[in-house]
């Protein structure tokens, strides 16, 4: 075999540069619509502020809290549908064709989204303190009742971050992620009611435990713990965190895994 | 004295070759034992059925399919050792015409493509563009078969790669465009030295740019020579034969077809003119015509021969 | 000159473009010492592989019928030897039609005398 000069391989810095670039222009739609969403919220805010002035026990009390963090911990679960558009496994030969190594390859876009994903979040949480100040501006209240403490500002993002990655690992491995999604949510529900109904108290306890226990996934997304009635705290969001974002990660690495070997 | 088809090619310098190559999809054998072996620099064609496995063996060369036995070199690289290499230095057109994001637009997805080829020629890219008539705000989802064909050629040639691998390159494309595509691969190889790999089940399309070939049918290679090799080594004989002819015994294997009427047979016979007339004559036969055939009667011949005495 | 192949022709492409420039060299549209296309243009034109042009040019070279000058190109052999080319290209003629007689059950001479009476009629009609 004569030795002939290969061309090379692309430099991985260039290959996750360009991969923000194309997740962005990927998600171009859903940044519009992100952004039309908050918008209106902000209509819709003001109105009211402006509509309760003079109406004291009317006034809005707008500000952030544990709760906010739905919206995003939603878009963060189905943002990984729109990174990979079009590109079911069936169906991603392009993004395999190209001259890097399969598995970080995959990582590589999953990652470029997520950043996308944080944007969103700094973006949402900026968005909420801004309109909080101009609503508590234009009814003269004196800005959000309950003092947030410094946590609850990190939790948007590490929810949202575990959501991602489940999300992620759903799309990447199946070729029918809503069929697996509702599988599991539904063998979930009929399993607990099962439980219930036979009067297994430990297994049900375990089972309700895995979204409303100590470290269930509730605990993680919002820092609490709805069976105890305990209100929010640092620790237990902190302990479910550490499991749920370990647990996303080992099953996004064997979702990369196996489809890195066919 | 009879010779069975050739499946070995002899020179050395192979840019691509595999060995024992097999993949099976559940209970199907898509590729058995397959020894695939494409010269340095040659203009190789892959021709067969669909379903043959050519596509199936081409997705083994980039690594987007593994092989359950066998091994599969491209240009000194084992597929399996360092996918990324091998597919930098392939520009790789494939069957399916979605291929691609289908939301990007084509200026953006041929820049998407160009970062990821370092060697990306951006001035031939645009120049082909002009000769493909792309439109580079459209989106790739709203393309015909035939542009995004087009789209799909461009980006394999813009980065002057080493191997050319296209499956099925002219699938799609309307009569113009198939002319205007032979005139930039002549080109192209004119400027770039390039082997090519090149599946089609259209052979008269792409025949004259071609000088190796190789016969697939049913996951296996029923031969592999060069051009000049099978049209030179191939005939079809008319011979007007006598009452009661017994046929040539000695020519049994190396007879692809047979077809006879009356006093008249026309056979078509793998092996040295000379001696194949010779053995007709001792066998008591006449032959009036020697004709050597065309590729495509000659891929035909060999992918379905036809040996059965008409009673 | 012009060069055309013809793809039903069963002859391989290297020898039609052969033919092809002899032809021109006989009928006289290629002058000794003119130049001929370059490989590129000629597998671009033809839509061929260009070393399949390659291979036609060092045939021709080989036979002394063109010469190469080096950086410049393919250039047709001014030659003494054109009447062995007329010569080459009518026994190509010749054998092409021998065995198209042979396909059809006819004789050599019984060739040749039709060819006489053909070539007759031929000279009748034009000189009329």
């Amino acid at each position: 075999m004569t030795t002939i000069a290969l061309h090379p391989a692309p430099r991985w810095k260039t290959v996750a540069k360009e991969q923000i670039s194309a997740v962005g222009v990927a998600l171009r739609t859903e940044s519009i619509l992100f952004l039309c969403a908050l918008g209106l919220i902000a209509v819709l805010a003001i109105i009211n502020a402006v509509r309760a002035i003079g109406h004291v026990h009317n006034q809005s009390d707008f500000g952030f809290g544990p709760a906010g963090t739905i919206p995003i911990t939603l878009v963060g679960f189905v943002l990984p549908f729109s990174v990979w558009r079009s590109e079911d496994p069936a169906r991603r030969s392009y993004h395999w064709a190209m001259p890097a190594a399969r598995a970080p390859h995959t990582l590589t876009k999953t990652a470029a989204g997520w950043l996308w994903l944080m944007a969103a979040v700094v973006t949402y949480l900026v968005f909420i303190v801004v309109l909080g100040q101009v609503v508590a501006h234009i009814d003269g209240y004196g800005g959000p009742q309950h003092h947030v403490p410094a946590w609850q500002w990190v939790l948007p993002f590490t929810s949202a971050t575990i959501a991602y990655l489940l999300g992620s690992t759903t799309v990447i491995a199946s070729d029918h992620p809503w069929r697996w999604i509702m599988g599991v949510i539904v063998a979930y529900a009929v399993t607990l009611m099962v439980f219930n109904e036979l009067g297994w108290d430990g297994a049900t306890r375990a089972w309700d435990g895995i979204v409303n226990g100590y470290h269930g996934l509730r605990a993680a997304i919002f820092g609490d713990v709805r069976v105890r009635h305990e209100g929010a705290s640092a620790a237990r969001w902190i302990s479910a965190t550490a499991i749920w974002g370990a647990l996303g990660a080992l099953m996004l690495a064997g979702a990369l895994l196996r489809r890195g070997d066919e | 004295m009879t010779s069975p088809l050739p499946t070995q090619l002899l020179d050395s310098d192979l840019a691509v070759v595999t060995r024992g190559l097999t993949k099976r999809y559940g209970e199907l054998t898509a590729v058995r034992d397959l020894a695939l072996q494409v010269p340095a620099g040659a203009v190789y064609l892959l021709v067969g059925p669909n379903g043959a496995g050519k596509s199936t063996t081409i997705k083994v060369l980039l690594d987007l399919v593994r092989a359950d036995a066998g091994t599969a070199e491209v240009l000194g690289v084992n597929v399996r050792d360092d996918g990324p290499t091998v597919r930098a230095n392939i520009g790789y057109v494939p069957e399916r015409t979605d291929w691609g994001y289908g939301w990007m637009r084509v200026g953006r997805l041929l820049e998407h493509h160009a970062r990821y080829f370092p060697t990306w020629d951006a001035e031939y890219a645009g120049r082909l563009a002009r000769i493909f008539e792309l439109r580079p705000e459209r989106r790739m989802g709203k393309l015909s078969k035939g542009q995004a064909r087009r789209v799909h050629l461009l980006m394999a040639l813009a980065h002057r790669p080493p191997l050319l691998v296209l499956d099925e390159p002219t699938d799609g494309l309307d009569p113009l465009m198939r002319d205007e595509t032979r005139g930039v691969l002549a080109e192209h190889l004119s400027e770039t030295p390039t082997t090519v790999l090149m599946s089609t089940h259209h052979v008269e399309e792409v025949e004259r740019l071609a000088d190796h070939i190789g016969v697939m049918r049913g996951g296996e290679l029923r031969a592999q020579m060069t051009i000049a090799e099978l049209q030179g080594g191939l005939r079809r004989y008319r011979v007007d034969v006598p009452d009661g002819w017994q046929g040539v015994p000695t020519l049994n294997g190396a007879v692809l077809r047979r077809i006879a009427a009356a006093r008249e047979v026309q056979w078509t016979v793998w092996g040295a003119e000379a001696d194949i007339s010779m053995q007709f004559s001792r066998a008591g036969a006449t032959v009036r015509d020697v004709a050597p055939l065309s590729l495509l009667d000659a891929t035909l011949a060999l992918l379905n021969p036809k040996v059965e005495d008409r009673a | 000159m012009l060069i055309t192949i013809d793809p039903t022709d069963v002859r391989p492409i290297y020898v039609q473009i052969m033919d092809e420039v002899r032809r021109a060299l006989v009928l006289g549209t290629l002058a000794p010492e003119e130049p001929l296309p370059s490989v590129r243009q000629l597998a671009v034109e033809l839509r061929v592989n260009p070393n399949t042009v390659a291979q036609a040019y060092r045939e021709l070279e080989r036979e002394g019928v063109v010469h190469v000058r080096r950086g410049q190109g393919t250039y047709a052999t001014k030659t003494r030897r054109n009447g062995t080319e007329r010569r080459t290209l009518a026994r190509a003629v010749a054998t092409r039609a021998l065995r198209e007689a042979h396909r059809n059950g006819l004789s050599a001479d019984e060739l040749i005398e039709a060819i006489r009476a053909a070539a007759h009629h031929h000279h009748d009609e034009v000189s009329s």
